[in-house]
């Protein structure tokens, strides 16, 4: 009798965790679909072979817009950026991409004094665990933690990997978000937010070791290079615009390390950090470009690809 | 290795599936092998400890028995375990005190706690007294002897056995019940839902609000107590709803340890359904030795306060650990006091209940603060008005964990799902067996839940430092 009852209860877990995680599924893709989805979907699903491709955190993200970029150079991008990102998923992203796809002509990554720091946000990015089937995105997230296999094999078990902040999402409605996307790129403001330069004060105050290197990190980039290298794409470093306050150059040990690397692997570098087109009125905060400014950044970039091609 | 990990999840199943594999004769090896495994994931060298006390008390026991210096072998057994524990848990804390006072500066040891030392050395020095009482007849098989100090279920925070509970139980034939495996697991799911559904997800807020009671607002210094109060009945009661089910999947029942506690209306009434392993193993060895009420009324209130004076040291090395004992002695002596006209009011059971929960959480504060400092500042926090505003419920700690209004309100809706589903039921959870739909609803919820809301990251119980 409990013998039955035991397996009546086990049945009804499995239909339960199926059902629920079916739904957790769609309301999750539904609330992050453009924040997160995109760029994974693009590089282990997308069709379309780009020229150009670009990585790096949030001030790429929001401050290359294919759209400018398209127009002058005359050739096909896409921006792979992604706030927050490190080293270690910009290495993940560039792997599945070219895991699928023919390599671009040029790849574009952002350069910033918040690089080489090592606080493993893959841990955080759930939204990875949505991918596994591509053998690279489940290598990177295996490393990270995740139970993958077990994942894999019973899908709604990523949910009891979800933190406090991704949880509600199942919950609330899909984002109402002010402007648009467009092949990666997004930029809501137009102008100075207040709000976010008091997050990204503290957060820059808060960044761990911030002077130095993260050897990891720096063997992660150095093998992104690599990596596009080997495929005969030109590798661009993108020194990112910061405002006048903070303008000084990289701190110390991450000038010589980038230099370095330059020289090892004859990288282009385009400097906008002390380009002086950029004035305050283009930053929403101390790092970060609105609408104006991005199209500013992004015709520069084009141009400068431009000539290299 | 915890219960919430992934090698429990490995382990356990192996364990329970080769103990019905093996001989009965061979039972007590294969068992003590796992307790081994299991306690050797923590620090391997600490089992050393622990066979020392097994040696030692295995002979005091046989000694005992023989009535030639019995009294001097309970003094050997005594002072090693509480002489360990003292090494252990308690020389910093009574040199550092001393040092305070007197000015100098003595060589601290910063040795560091074997996990579940407070438990199982209660354990041992409960089989040696009770076999000196004539209660019990020494065991003369180490084998099993062991097994009773080490038998993993409760090996590392309970619950704390009487050698006449557990031994007989070691030494019986347990066949395979599809009953106990049923009811067993469905207990271990309701320790894991409230550990990881409940008390982990609430660990965050606590932690922040203590750990920083003058950067957060007066609602959260409320917020924060209260959940204190929930998290640590959900972390230790959890932990032993899954000690008894693992056990009870073998066929072994093990003492319950939580009765409801927090449907007590007095002090008084809580300590008999609170952890009630340690109050029964105090009331035993303790008040009851130091007179308990036979020595008149006076007498008798000093034993209380010294029995929860000695409860606080047991769980933890602080002033603010014995504040906390102090303070549950004192709430029960002036119960005492006050009872007859308690009595006489009649007051509604609803608002003794509160009271008794506000007395509680109180005292609370001291057991979770890092020090009495911490916890005066929490306590000053408290009534700091200027500094309330009602709208900041929500805390944000770094990226990863933000407890937002989303997280409080699933966590108070779950918290009220636990309280309502053991006001229904019993302890083991057994009454639910009557009706079966509303069992394997039950049972269903609550493993669904912590598949999908359970939290993972905060991975130790409350108890383990102790």
């Amino acid at each position: 009798m409990y013998l039955r009852r035991l397996i009546i209860v086990i049945l009804m877990i499995l239909a339960g965790s199926f059902l629920i995680g079916k739904t957790f599924d769609i309301r999750y893709k539904k609330r992050w679909e453009y924040f997160f989805f995109t760029k994974p979907e693009e590089a282990v699903y997308g069709k379309e072979n780009y020229d150009i491709l670009f990585f790096g955190n949030s001030k790429i993200h929001s401050g290359l817009n294919p759209f400018y970029i398209d127009s002058v150079t005359k050739m096909s991008s896409y921006n792979f950026a992604v706030g927050s990102a490190e080293e270690q998923e910009m290495k993940m992203l560039a792997t599945a991409y070219l895991d699928n796809h023919n390599p671009p002509k040029f790849v574009v990554i952002g350069v910033d004094n918040s690089m080489l720091i090592k606080y493993n946000i893959l841990k955080e990015r759930f939204v990875y665990l949505y991918y596994l089937q591509n053998d690279t995105i489940k290598k990177f997230m295996q490393q990270n933690g995740f139970a993958t296999s077990l994942i894999k094999a019973a899908p709604f078990l990523k949910y009891s990997f979800f933190d406090e902040y991704n949880r509600p999402s199942h919950f609330t409605g899909k984002e109402k978000i002010n402007g648009h996307f467009y092949k990666g790129f997004f930029n809501p403001f137009t102008e100075l937010s207040a709000d976010t330069t008091t997050i990204t004060r503290q957060f820059y105050k808060t960044l761990p070791q911030a002077e130095t290197i993260n050897d990891t990190s720096a063997a992660m980039l150095r093998q992104t290079v690599e990596l596009f290298q080997s495929k005969g794409t030109k590798v661009v470093f993108l020194y990112t615009p910061v405002k006048k306050i903070r303008k000084g150059g990289l701190l110390s040990e991450r000038d010589s390390f980038f230099i370095k690397l330059e020289n090892t692997y004859n990288i282009p570098v385009l400097y906008t950090d002390t380009s002086t087109l950029f004035e305050q009125k283009y930053f929403v905060d101390d790092y970060h470009l609105n609408k104006p400014g991005s199209r500013i950044l992004s015709i520069l970039v084009a141009e400068f690809i431009k000539k290299l091609h | 290795m915890l219960f919430n990990s992934k090698e429990f999840l490995l382990f356990f199943p192996i364990v329970t599936l080769l103990y019905f594999l093996t001989p009965h004769k061979f039972r007590w090896i294969q068992l003590i092998c796992a307790s081994c495994i299991f306690y050797a994931s923590f620090i391997p060298s600490y089992l050393l400890i622990l066979f020392a006390l097994i040696i030692i008390d295995f002979t005091a026991g046989i000694l005992i028995e023989k009535k030639t210096n019995k009294k001097k072998w309970l003094i050997i057994s005594i002072v090693a375990n509480l002489g360990l524990l003292f090494v252990f848990k308690y020389y910093d804390f009574f040199i550092s005190s001393f040092d305070r006072i007197s000015g100098s500066h003595s060589t601290l040891l910063h040795l560091a706690l074997p996990i579940g030392l407070s438990f199982h050395t209660f354990q041992s020095l409960s089989y040696t007294i009770e076999v000196y009482r004539g209660n019990q007849k020494a065991i003369k098989h180490l084998g099993y002897y062991s097994l009773y100090v080490m038998f993993y279920p409760q090996l590392v925070a309970g619950p704390i056995e009487r050698p006449y509970n557990l031994l007989p139980q070691l030494q019986a034939r347990h066949s395979f019940s599809p009953q106990n495996l049923y009811e067993g697991l469905r207990l271990m799911a309701w320790g894991f839902f409230k550990k990881t559904v409940i008390a982990d997800r609430l660990s965050g807020y606590v932690d922040t609000v203590f750990s920083s009671p003058k950067e957060v607002y007066t609602e959260n210094i409320w917020l924060g107590i209260i959940f204190f109060a929930v998290q640590i009945y959900a972390d230790f009661s959890g932990y032993s709803d899954i000690a008894l089910g693992s056990a009870r999947c073998m066929g072994f029942e093990l003492m319950i340890n939580f009765n409801r506690p927090y449907q007590s209306d007095s002090v008084r009434e809580f300590w008999k359904r609170w952890h009630i392993s340690l109050s029964s193993w105090f009331k035993d060895y303790v008040y009851i030795p130091l007179g308990g009420n036979k020595k008149g009324i006076w007498r008798k209130r000093v034993n209380i306060l010294l029995t929860f004076v000695l409860s606080g040291l047991w769980h933890g090395a602080g002033w603010h650990f014995i504040i906390w004992g102090l303070l549950h002695g004192f709430y029960v002596v002036v119960y005492e006091l006050l009872s007859p006209a308690v009595k006489k009011i009649k007051a509604a059971k609803g608002i003794r209940v509160l009271m008794t929960l506000f007395l509680i959480s109180f005292a609370w504060i001291f057991f979770r603060a890092s020090s009495l400092q911490n916890a005066a500042d929490i306590i000053t926090q408290t009534v700091h008005t200027s500094n309330l505003s009602f709208s900041h419920m929500a805390l944000k700690q770094n990226s990863s964990f933000q407890i937002g209004n989303f997280s409080i309100a699933f966590v108070i809706a779950c918290t009220l799902f636990m309280f309502c589903i053991e006001k229904i039921t019993n302890p083991l959870l057994t009454n639910m067996n009557k009706n079966k739909t509303y069992d394997i609803l039950f049972f269903t919820t609550t493993v669904l839940l912590i598949i999908f809301f359970g939290v993972f990251h905060k991975t130790s119980f409350i108890y383990f430092q102790f």
